[in-house]
Formats: structure tokens, C-alpha cells, sequence
């Protein structure tokens, strides 16, 4: 069953009140085969509302939960390296329909996002169903059960860091995807999980594992030497 | 529902369920550009449209997201006037070859320039970034865009998408574009898919969820009351014929191990049900009603297990031999189990099933003895390697369906002919009573010279009188379809300090999984295409093949080859290193030239003795010389930044045209009542131009503009017999045919001028364009002459008929150049430059020739260092979607990436042409692995070679 929200709030009540539901954006997870998402019987479609676009105040960045890879990727307002962490989205088709909001709510262990996100210390914007509320991206990354629906993220005007992906090919799964920014170091390591804090060391929080990717040991030696 | 969009400008209501992909209600429509070649994963781009002023991928959206959608398709780029200029500059940049999603890239592209008129190659990568290139490789593409700025720049192009060869020829040699390149980047209804009408049957295939198991008894009954269900085909109830499906010529160097369906399945996903239905709905509701009793017995997933004493074994039932039997059969098979299946072998290959041996060879040169007691240092290392999928963009496919008490197939095959042939023989049939059409062909690699599917559907359409078409899923392809044979290739080799080979021994153990497709010809291709490039006096090898109960194996562009010159090239790097010299220095001393006999050849015959032969047309020293000026061989190269080492390697590789002394090509070439020419062709074009090689040959000899000479190839009803498109065969052997076809209607035209015009025949000749002129100046036009003898009172239609059928080779030869920059902190590689120079005779296509290198590079590159099928201890396919399995896309293109085409002209291809496209394959894997190690001074040993082997050769873990 396909719900299209009108508003914010809707879609979050939508949420709440709908087992099996998932919000859907740029659908690429929604509709990707082998989806993570695929016992999805509730769609609850966001992608009407208006919260794509990107705009400077305050000396802060606020992006758009429904802004696009790509329009992340080109925007000159957005720090260089959360906009070099959009272009690991190899696939310009992918980048056109993909969204930030999306991205990052998936949690996947190899977003091409959470670890730039994460070491830029962003705020996220989210609608509850107690309201809007700013949390922070390690915060809301976290609380795996959220239903709450991103509105947009915030980060400081200008924010400097870098961001490494170690991946076979650029379509492939990454290994080990690693971002550091102004001392907060994040990292997004395949089939095991994501972890950000002001120590390089803090991959040392996951509990690493074999994949496709690599050995435990091969990722746990790349998270050691990224930066 | 119904959403109304806007679809090329026009308004369209688009039917379909609300949570449908777009994709099939487009296709549906009627826009057949907008193809699927992933199944919804958002990797291949064969579904791209540009959607709201976006370029997305049509399976990632709903067809409710559509409702007042702009949409532009492939459809919108042609025009009453034509292909667009940017379809005309792919098809002249020769681009266009199976062409599956060429609309979708031409879409792209076009897009890409409306908005930016003078795009950077950045721009160009991005365009294409997500869109699947296997043939072709990308770097034309570029060369495309430029064409097109010229264009708008200056009305023409002037640009030349390839060097031109033999001057005083007119089409031979000259990038001239496909003659069917317009309807294929257009988009016409040229593939399988799009020949099925509405209410056509489907055909789903339960499979096996164990590697090894023995079917106890399957109940249909319940799925068989379905509505729409219509038959239900298992082991117990399919032919009692065995066969196989590789698409050799007959007898086939492979055993005959199985039935359509076999009472033991022997790999994840072998078949175990073939459910016909009048909907998809029905035919998975009926799966989901099939209760299957299995007894899963204990598989074997290497060679290493498959040769251990007492392994389970992959067959165990009867052993019978068509000829050639062993005095000792009766014995050997009291300890069959009949309940397995019988193994046919149509003549000794050295088998042993108890042993889970498919076959074997042995055999050599000289005295290998005294061969590495000469030399000063021996190197000896084992080589392994992957399983890689041919990945074509359009899976396999077939549509069969009953007409006038035939069956006729509509085929996406390499081999038509074999198709015919084992489904006549499955229905018990006669050959008369099948049809075979092959469609363009989405992409072959030789995944399409096996007969995977066309087997099970020619069937069921003859059982059940039905039309059925059936199509792998993109997972399918990848468990149960045809891969790479994986290989451990020992090799020892013996050198002097002066650079002289004295010795090589090979030891290929190969891995041929649950059936014997090919299991004597690829593993054989590890030897029968290395060895015969070294003039070394003593060479040997063994040559085993074992069963196992890993995805099946078969034919892939190259064959053996691959993996032979993997690892024969890194064992010269690794003896060069140990001996202290130049390996490529080393390469040069110790390569066959022009003349030289190659004795090692006697006993690498394909199942019977080989021929010794001397070597022909040979550019191997001019590539490895020009090929080692264009990378600097022997400079260092500083990347400036100390964790990223450059390196530099090469191989040296050869390939076959064809099978001398086992392939057949036979084509007619037909003069029409209005003087135009018709080729028919039993060869199989897969997209490689082949009918426009026909057409070229005809072209030529007959004198005549190529826009007045059509090819029709690969139907089995009206084109003569050809082997197939396979083992490099194209050109040299279907385009000698057409040749000699061609060669005999000019023999006739002169005949019935010379009657028509009271003249000798010694007196005429032919003229271009299309004319018999004497020398007392008068002529006749082809026109004329051929209505005339088609007259009432003429005598009869000009029709030249050829075969082509030889003892000689025509072998082609080459060497690639790699390098390479690792980084030694993060174990990542970039191929920085990568040069293929290659011996190809007379290139007849010169721009189809250089693209097939680039594309046939691309996939070595890609089985070198990403791609990877990787099972579970199960034997379950753990990467059955392109994002696990890897394969390279744009972004993982050399940065300058080359091809270069040696000129030689050959004896006995027709105009002076060798084959082209399988020896690309061969050069990437030692080249990049001489490079790493030159980097590194690690050499990887194994396929893929990934970042994780490098830094553990490193000890950095």
C-alpha cells in the first residue's frame, strides 16, 4: 500500500500508526533488488514534501533531507568533503534519485554518507511525534528504532575534513569508508557497523567482520591507517 | 492504475500497477529502448531515461511516481530524418557491437550535450557513470563526443575512428561503421525479447537449493492445479536423452554427463523443475507447490577436494564410449550406479569419473630433463584462478513456438546450428523440424556459445505446443549459467643467464564443476595457446579436469587462454627477477617468428592429434618492441607521494582463428533481379560485425557500393551450415566463406556476361560500381545482367556459393602493456596507462577492431583485479548481482588506455585478416601482475588481485 504524505507530520503518524511501513525518497533502496527494505508492505512517500535544497545561514549549512546525491556532490555551499562523501555514489542515476536524508537513515554500514556526516558533527532536523526536534547525527545514527522523518542537517559554514573510501571498484561495496573533520574522526566499515569520536582510534568500537569487502583483519589494518 | 505522463513530448497514459517498476510499463508501451539488464539493482543503466529533467534509472521508479512525469526515452533521438548525430557518431566511433543499452548511453550523451556543448572527459565519465560498457569499453565513447563537436562545428566529420588499411581496397580495412550500427543504437525490435507477442507462455525453473543431492521423488500435483498452469517438466518426466549443452562441433570433445533434468543435481541452482504457465503469477505459485524429497549427498567445491583419495563423487553412473572404448569399460563400470546418469563420451579423453577426472591430456617437446639441468636458475609457482562471469547485458533469453508442425526458436546464440542440432536431438526429432532464428545477440563472451536455455524451452514448446519464452534472471545468470573454468596452473620454467628458456612445464589442474562443457578444450586452451609462442625446445604439460559441484563452467572469450597466460607470463617475470635480467628482453629471445615449426602443437589437438604447423603472419616482435617504446620501458616512474609505487608490466600473448581441421564456414551471396546484393551467412554476428564483414568481403570482390549489399546470418532455414561464432572463428573462417561465396557469383557473373554479350569470358571483367565491361568497351550493368537472366527465357538467378574448411592457422599475436600505481599504505591500484598492441592481419573493421580490443582488455582488467563469484561452504552463490560480483565500470578505465593495431597481412584470412577479439583477453593478467610486483615486489598468485593480497605480501597485517 502506497501513502503519499502530505506533510511532514503526516508522514510521521503515517509512521507510527502503519506496521511494516518505511518512508521512501528516492526509492533507490526501496525499489533496488535485494532491498534492505523489501518486507516493506507500508509505503509512506515523502518525496513531494518540500525538504530538498541547500541555503546558508547563521554560519550554518542546512541541506535538505530530500536533497539529492548529486545536488550534495555540486554544490559549492556544502563543506568539500561531505560533497567528495556524495560523490561514493558512483552512479549519476543513482545520484539524481538518492537523497542525504535517505542515505543516512539507512544506517548501512557502508553509506556512502554517515561517516562524513558523523565526523562533521551535523545536526539533524527531525520531525517526531512530538514535533521537530535537533538532534545530533551521532544521536539520531544511533537510536536504530527512530521512526522520526529528517527533515534537513546542519553543519558549519566552511566545515574542513577529509573523507577515504576504500572499495574494489567505485560501484562496489566499500570496504572501509573514513572521514575525519576538525578531530572527530567517523568510519563506516562493511558488514560491521559504524563509529565516529574524537580519537582516530575509534573504529576500535566496532565489532569487525569478514565479507565480501575483505577480512576482519584487512579492514581493521585500513581503518588504522586512513588518517 | 493509469498515470499520465509526458513521454517524448507526447501525453501518454502509462497502465500498470501502482508499485510496478516504470521500466516494464515503458516497455510495455511500446518503448523497447528502455531494456533491463540487472533486474532492478541500479547498476547496468540498460533502463536509463532522462525523467524530470534527470537522468534516472526507470527500474528505481514506481510507475505511481510517473503521474504527470516528463520523460524522455531512447525513442525521442530518431527522427523521420535519421539517427541523431550523436547515434551516427557512436555507430562511425564503432561503438555500436551487441548494443543492448546503446540506446541508453546515445540517451546520456545526447542529454549530457544539450547541456553542456563542450564537455570535459570528467563531464563524459559522468555521463556514463552509471551505465554497464562489456563490449566496447568506454575509451571510443570519448572519441564519439568529439565527433559530434566537430559536427555541430563544422557539418562534418572528419575525425577517423580508426587507422585505414591496403589502400588499393575500398571497404576492407576502412572504418566504414556497422551496416546495421543505425538500427541498433536506434533501437530497433532486433533482440529476442522483443519478437514475443502478448499471451506468449512463460517458464519459470525451480532450483536446486543443495550443491549435491539425489532427487527422491518430486510431487507436481498441487502446483499442476494452478490456474494457468500448463505443464510441469522434471527428471521424471523429461527425455531419457543425454547430451550437453556446450555448441561444439560434432562429436564434441565433451562428455555427454546430462538430461534436461537430472535426478542428481549437482550445484545450487541446477535445475530441478521446468513449470510452464500462462502468467509469471501462476508459474510461481506453482513453485511454491512443488514438494521436492531430496537426498543431499556430500559435494566437492575444489580441485583439491575433487582429486582427494575417496572424495564424493560429482558422477557415478555408467561410463560409454561412442568410439574408442577402453577393453576394460565392462570392469570399470561394475561400480556405476545406473540411477546416476550416464557419462557419453564420444571418444576418449583421457577420463577417469571414479576419480571425478572429465578428462585429461599429456604431452610435449624435447627432454625436460636435461632442459632444467641447463639452466642457471628455475622458478616453480602456482597459479589460481577465479571464476568469472561472462556478464552479457542481455541474459539468455529464447522464445520458441510451434509453426506449421516446426519448432521454431528465436535464439540469442553464438551457435544456431548446434542449437539445431541438440534440440533435435532432445525431442527426437529430425533436424528439418527445427528452426533457428538468431536474434542480435545482447552480449555472448561465449556464455551464449553453450546452449543453457534454448535446450529446455525447445522442449517444452514441442511437448506442449505452446509458445513459451523464458528469460535467466540476473541472479540466474550468475549460479546457473556458464563461467570461467577456475584454474591452479603450476608452472616450472628454467632459464639461463643469457635470457634463454631452456625448459617449461605446465600442470593445469582445472575445475569444470557439475558438468564437462568444454571440459577438454578451455583447460587445453592454458597450454595450446601459451606454449607455442615460446621457441623452447622442452616443453610438457598435464592437463586434468575435475568434476565438482560449483556453478557450471563453459565457454568464455579466450577460453583457457586467460588463465594459462596468467600464469605462464608471471612465471617468466618471477624467473627474469630471479635471473636478474629485462623480462622483457627475456620475451624477445625466446618468441616464435615467421616460419618457425611448431612441434608442440602435435599433441595439443582437441581430442585428437594436433597438426605441426609452421607459424604464419607474426607482429609479436614489432608489439613488444613498439609496445616497450610507449610505456618507457625500463624508466621508473616517481609518483612523487611515497605510499603510491608505480609499476610497470607486459605480456606477450597469441590466440587461434578458429579451429583449423574442425570448423566449417559455408555462406551464398545471391545477385537480386536488381543487380543489389544479398549474403547469406551461416556465421553468427554477436555484435562484432561480422555480417558487416560479409557484406565488406562481397563488397569488394564484386565491386560494388556496400549500401547495395544486405546479410542475413545465423537462420538455420535460410543460410548454410557454420560451426558458430566461437574460438575466434568470425572472421577467418564465416568470412572466407563469404568470400569464397562472393568469388564464385563473380566467376558466374562473368559467365553469364559473356553469354549475354556474345563476348569471351577472358575478355571481361568486373568494374565497380556494379558492371561487366569488355575490353571492346562495351558493358553491362549488374542490374541488367540479372533480370535478364532471370527473364522468362534467362538462365536462372546468379548465385555463388562457399565454404570455407582448412588445415592452416591463421594466428594472431600481440602484447600488452601495463602500469600500475599501488599504494602500499592502503593496498589500492589504479591501471594508469594500459597499451594493447595486437596482430590482427588485415583489420576488416579497423574501429570495431580497436573497440572489441578495449572491451575484451576492460573484462581482463576486471577478472584480473575485481571481479569475484564467491560461494558459500554450501555452494550458494554469495555475489549473485553485479554490485557483489564487481565488474568494472568508467571509473575504473586506465587513464590512458590504448590500442594499437600491428599491420601484417596473414596468408590465408580472407584479404590478409586474423581474428581480433579473444586474444585481448589474454594480456591484462600478467601484465598488471609483472607490474605490481615491479611496484611492490609482490607478486599475487591468485585472481582477483585485490589491495588485501598486496598488503598482506607486504606483511602489512
Amino acid at each position: 500500500m502506497i501513502h503519499i504524505a502530505r506533510t511532514a507530520e503526516e508522514a510521521v503518524a503515517l509512521r507510527h500508526s502503519l506496521e511494516g511501513s518505511a518512508y521512501l525518497a528516492g526509492g533507490t533502496e526501496m525499489m533496488r533488488l535485494g532491498s534492505s527494505l523489501s518486507g516493506v508492505r507500508e509505503i509512506i512517500d515523502v518525496s513531494s514534501l518540500p525538504l530538498s535544497g541547500i541555503s546558508n545561514a547563521g554560519g550554518k549549512v542546512r541541506i535538505g533531507a530530500l536533497t539529492t546525491l548529486q545536488d550534495v556532490k555540486e554544490s559549492l555551499l556544502v563543506p568539500a568533503f561531505i560533497r567528495e562523501a556524495a560523490s561514493f555514489c558512483a552512479s549519476l542515476q543513482l545520484r539524481n534519485a538518492a537523497t542525504i536524508g535517505g542515505n543516512f537513515a539507512l544506517r548501512r554500514s557502508d553509506s556512502y554518507l554517515a561517516a562524513a556526516l558523523l565526523a562533521g558533527e551535523c545536526s539533524v532536523e527531525l520531525m517526531c511525534s512530538e514535533g521537530v526536534k535537533v538532534k545530533s547525527a551521532d544521536e539520531f545514527f544511533r537510536k536504530t528504532e527512530c521512526r522520526a522523518l529528517i527533515l534537513s542537517f546542519l553543519v558549519d559554514e566552511g566545515r574542513e575534513g577529509r573523507v577515504r573510501r576504500i572499495g574494489r571498484t567505485s560501484h562496489s561495496h566499500a570496504a572501509v569508508i573514513g572521514a575525519e573533520s576538525m578531530g572527530c574522526h567517523a568510519f563506516s566499515i562493511s558488514g560491521s557497523g559504524t563509529a565516529c569520536g574524537h580519537s582516530r582510534d575509534a573504529w576500535k568500537g566496532i565489532d569487525i567482520r569478514d565479507d565480501l569487502t575483505g577480512s576482519a583483519e584487512y579492514k581493521r589494518y585500513l581503518a588504522s591507517v586512513l588518517f | 492504475m493509469e498515470a499520465r505522463t509526458t513521454i517524448n513530448g507526447r501525453s501518454v497514459l502509462l497502465q500498470g500497477r501502482e508499485d510496478e517498476r516504470l521500466r516494464d510499463a515503458l516497455y510495455r508501451a511500446g518503448y523497447n529502448t528502455v531494456r533491463d539488464s540487472d533486474d532492478g539493482e541500479g547498476f547496468a543503466g540498460s533502463d536509463t531515461i532522462i525523467f524530470n529533467g534527470r537522468l534516472r534509472y526507470s527500474n528505481l521508479i514506481m510507475l505511481y511516481q510517473a503521474e504527470g512525469a516528463e520523460i524522455r526515452t531512447a525513442e525521442s533521438l530518431r527522427s523521420a530524418q535519421g539517427i541523431n548525430d550523436v547515434q551516427e557518431a557512436m555507430v562511425k566511433a564503432g561503438v555500436v557491437q551487441s548494443a543492448y543499452n546503446a540506446p541508453a548511453a546515445a540517451l546520456a550523451l545526447t542529454f549530457l550535450l544539450e547541456g553542456n556543448p563542450d564537455p570535459t572527459k570528467e563531464d563524459i565519465k559522468e555521463a556514463l557513470s552509471g551505465i554497464f560498457i562489456r563490449d566496447a569499453g568506454y575509451e571510443h565513447y570519448y572519441l564519439a563526443v568529439d565527433m559530434v563537436r566537430e559536427k555541430r562545428r563544422t557539418g562534418s566529420i572528419s575525425l577517423e575512428a580508426g587507422p585505414s588499411f591496403r589502400s588499393s581496397l575500398r571497404y576492407v580495412g576502412k572504418p566504414t561503421g556497422k551496416i546495421d550500427g543505425e538500427a541498433l543504437v536506434a533501437g530497433d525490435r532486433l533482440f529476442v525479447e522483443d519478437k514475443v507477442p502478448p499471451h506468449t507462455c512463460v517458464m519459470h525453473v525451480l532450483r536446486s537449493p543443495f550443491a549435491h543431492a539425489v532427487i527422491r521423488s518430486i510431487d507436481t500435483s498441487e502446483a499442476m492445479k494452478v490456474d494457468g498452469v500448463v505443464d510441469i517438466i522434471t527428471a521424471f518426466s523429461c527425455p531419457d536423452v543425454y547430451y550437453m549443452q556446450a555448441g561444439q562441433g560434432c562429436p564434441e570433445p565433451s562428455p555427454y554427463d546430462r538430461r534436461l533434468l537430472n535426478r542428481t543435481v549437482r550445484h545450487v541452482g541446477d535445475r530441478v523443475a521446468a513449470i510452464v504457465a500462462e502468467s509469471d503469477e501462476a508459474a510461481a505459485a506453482a513453485a511454491e507447490l512443488i514438494h521436492v524429497v531430496y537426498d543431499p549427498l556430500k559435494p566437492v567445491f575444489t580441485v583439491e577436494e575433487a582429486m582427494a583419495d575417496g572424495a564424493p563423487l560429482v558422477h557415478s553412473g555408467i561410463v560409454r564410449y561412442v568410439s574408442g572404448a577402453p577393453d576394460d569399460l565392462d570392469e570399470y563400470n561394475k561400480a556405476a550406479d545406473p540411477d546416476d546418469g550416464d557419462v557419453i563420451y564420444q571418444f576418449p579423453l583421457h577420463a577417469d569419473i571414479r576419480h571425478n577426472i572429465a578428462a585429461a591430456a599429456h604431452g610435449g617437446i624435447g627432454d625436460m630433463e636435461k632442459g632444467f639441468a641447463e639452466a642457471d636458475a628455475i622458478v616453480d609457482e602456482t597459479y589460481q584462478t577465479s571464476q568469472p562471469q561472462c556478464t552479457p547485458l542481455e541474459p539468455h533469453v529464447c522464445y520458441a513456438l510451434m509453426e506449421g508442425g516446426r519448432l521454431v526458436i528465436h535464439a540469442s546464440t553464438q551457435v544456431p546450428y548446434h542449437v539445431r542440432r541438440i534440440v533435435a536431438k532432445i525431442c527426437s526429432i529430425p533436424e528439418n523440424k527445427v528452426h533457428v532464428i538468431k536474434e542480435r545477440v545482447g552480449g555472448g563472451y561465449g556464455s551464449k556459445q553453450d546452449v543453457l536455455v534454448e535446450d529446455l524451452v525447445g522442449y517444452a514448446v514441442w511437448k506442449t505446443g505452446r509458445p513459451i519464452y523464458y528469460r535467466n534472471t540476473r541472479a540466474e545468470e550468475f549460479y546457473a549459467n556458464s563461467t570461467r573454468h577456475p584454474m591452479r596452473i603450476r608452472v616450472k620454467m628454467g632459464g639461463k643467464k643469457d635470457g634463454t628458456i631452456t625448459a617449461i612445464y605446465m600442470d593445469v589442474r582445472a575445475n569444470t564443476g557439475p558438468y564437462g562443457n568444454h571440459c577438454l578444450t578451455v583447460p587445453m586452451n592454458a597450454s595450446s595457446k601459451t606454449l607455442p609462442i615460446f621457441r623452447v625446445d622442452n616443453m610438457y604439460y598435464d592437463l586434468i579436469t575435475y568434476y565438482t559441484n560449483i556453478p557450471p563452467t563453459g565457454a568464455y572469450q579466450g577460453y583457457g587462454a586467460p588463465k594459462g597466460y596468467f600464469a605462464i607470463g608471471s612465471a617468466m617475470g618471477e624467473l627474469a627477477m630471479k635471473l636478474g635480467i629485462d623480462p622483457l628482453e627475456m620475451a624477445k629471445k625466446n618468441i616464435v617468428e615467421e616460419g618457425y615449426m611448431l612441434e608442440i602443437l602435435r599433441g595439443l589437438g582437441e581430442g585428437r592429434e594436433g597438426a605441426v604447423v609452421p607459424v604464419g603472419s607474426c607482429g609479436l616482435r614489432e608489439a613488444l618492441e613498439k609496445g616497450g617504446e610507449m610505456i618507457g620501458w625500463g624508466r621508473k616512474e616517481d609518483s612523487g607521494d611515497p605510499d603510491w609505487k608505480i609499476g610497470k608490466g607486459f605480456a606477450m600473448i597469441q590466440q587461434g582463428s578458429g579451429l583449423p581441421g574442425l570448423d566449417q564456414g559455408n555462406a551464398q551471396v545471391k545477385l537480386l533481379t536488381d543487380g543489389t546484393v544479398l549474403v547469406l551467412s551461416g556465421g553468427a554476428d554477436l555484435g562484432t560485425g561480422l555480417d558487416t564483414l560479409s557484406a565488406k568481403v562481397a563488397a569488394e570482390v564484386l565491386k560494388v557500393p556496400l549500401s547495395v549489399v544486405s546479410v542475413v546470418s545465423g537462420d538455420t532455414d535460410s543460410c548454410l551450415f557454420d560451426t558458430g561464432a566461437y574460438a575466434s572463428s568470425g572472421t577467418y573462417f564465416s568470412g572466407n566463406a563469404s568470400l569464397n561465396a562472393a568469388k564464385d557469383l563473380a566467376g558466374k557473373i562473368l559467365k553469364e556476361a559473356a553469354l549475354q554479350m556474345g563476348e569471351k569470358e577472358e575478355d571481361l571483367s568486373i568494374e565497380y560500381p556494379g558492371r561487366v565491361v569488355s575490353r571492346s568497351g562495351r558493358e553491362i550493368d549488374y542490374a541488367r545482367l540479372s533480370h535478364d537472366a532471370t527473364a522468362g527465357d534467362g538462365r536462372g538467378q546468379l548465385i555463388g556459393t562457399g565454404a570455407f574448411a582448412t588445415p592452416n592457422f591463421a594466428i594472431p599475436y600481440g602484447a600488452h602493456f601495463a602500469e600500475v600505481a599501488v599504494n602500499v599504505r592502503t593496498g589500492e591500484i589504479k591501471v594508469r596507462r594500459f597499451y594493447a598492441l595486437q596482430d590482427a592481419g588485415t583489420p576488416i573493421n579497423p574501429e570495431l577492431a580497436l573497440c572489441q580490443m578495449y572491451g575484451a582488455a576492460m573484462k581482463s582488467i576486471g577478472h584480473t583485479l575485481y571481479e569475484d563469484l564467491v560461494l558459500d561452504g554450501d555452494g550458494r552463490c554469495l555475489t549473485p548481482d553485479f554490485t557483489g560480483y564487481c565488474p568494472p565500470m568508467i571509473e575504473e578505465a586506465p587513464d590512458d588506455f590504448r590500442a594499437v593495431l600491428i599491420d601484417v597481412c596473414d596468408q590465408y584470412g580472407p584479404f590478409g585478416a586474423k581474428s581480433i577479439s579473444e586474444i585481448a583477453c589474454n594480456g591484462a593478467a600478467p601484465a598488471i601482475a609483472m607490474a605490481i610486483a615491479d611496484a611492490t615486489g609482490v607478486w599475487v598468485r591468485s585472481w582477483p588481485i585485490t589491495g588485501e593480497k598486496i598488503l598482506r605480501g607486504l606483511g602489512r597485517f
